[in-house]
């Protein structure tokens, strides 16, 4: 039995005349925060970092290398851990040390945070509304 | 947080103009613009050393595949 404890819903961002499942998280490391829009991408396996974030929280990107694919081509990405805080209207769910894989790549088009299926749904049962233009987080808990 | 998200969905139209950088908002207001973030989160401290920013970046016009 999945009981719900914690639902909330965002609307798409727009962004040049396209509105985009993007919400907004908080990330902390090491004691630095900041706030960022992150896309909510079921398409993708991994959790992706850019490398100005990473950098802007003062993260060490200096670990192993591994290349990473997609749609675009590879990227070269380092694993690491930070804590992501998302809510709004009271809510709000603390995600602590979630492992994410940072975007070395400097010249990939893609500079957004990517909330990709591991480890962030795990978390969430998500629901895309794509006519409303909103996605909805609940919380379950087993 | 809330108070600089709400902005940004409603303001929109003020930060597509400007292009593919990097963007500081705090108390509904964009404070910094540029292209190396580390950079200005470290401008940024100095001012505002107990906030927290929101930064974001939009993106270059078109489709995108993710």
């Amino acid at each position: 039995m999945i009981f719900t404890i914690m639902h909330i819903t965002f609307h798409y961002v727009a962004e040049r005349g396209i509105e985009r499942p993007k919400i907004p998280v908080t990330l902390s490391y090491k004691g630095i925060k900041i706030q960022t829009l992150a896309l909510l991408d079921s398409g993708s396996d991994l959790t992706i970092l850019p490398i100005d974030i990473a950098e802007a929280l003062g993260m060490d990107i200096s670990g192993k290398t591994q290349e990473t694919k997609g749609i675009g081509g590879a990227i070269d990405t380092v694993l690491e851990t930070i804590t992501i805080g998302v809510g709004k209207d009271g809510k709000f769910d603390i995600i602590p040390k979630m492992s994410v894989r940072i975007n070395k790549t400097k010249q990939s088009p893609i500079r957004d945070m990517l909330l990709g299926r591991i480890p962030f749904f795990d978390h969430f049962i998500i629901e895309f509304d794509e006519h409303a233009k909103t996605v909805t987080l609940r919380k379950k808990r087993m | 947080m809330e108070n600089e998200y709400e902005w940004i969905l409603h303001n929109s139209n003020v930060i597509e103009q400007i292009s593919e950088k990097w963007v500081i908002v705090i108390d509904n207001k964009i404070v910094s613009v540029g292209n190396n973030l580390k950079q200005m989160m470290e401008d940024f401290r100095k001012d505002h050393p107990k906030e927290v920013p929101f930064v974001l970046r939009v993106p270059e016009e078109g489709f995108m595949i993710v």
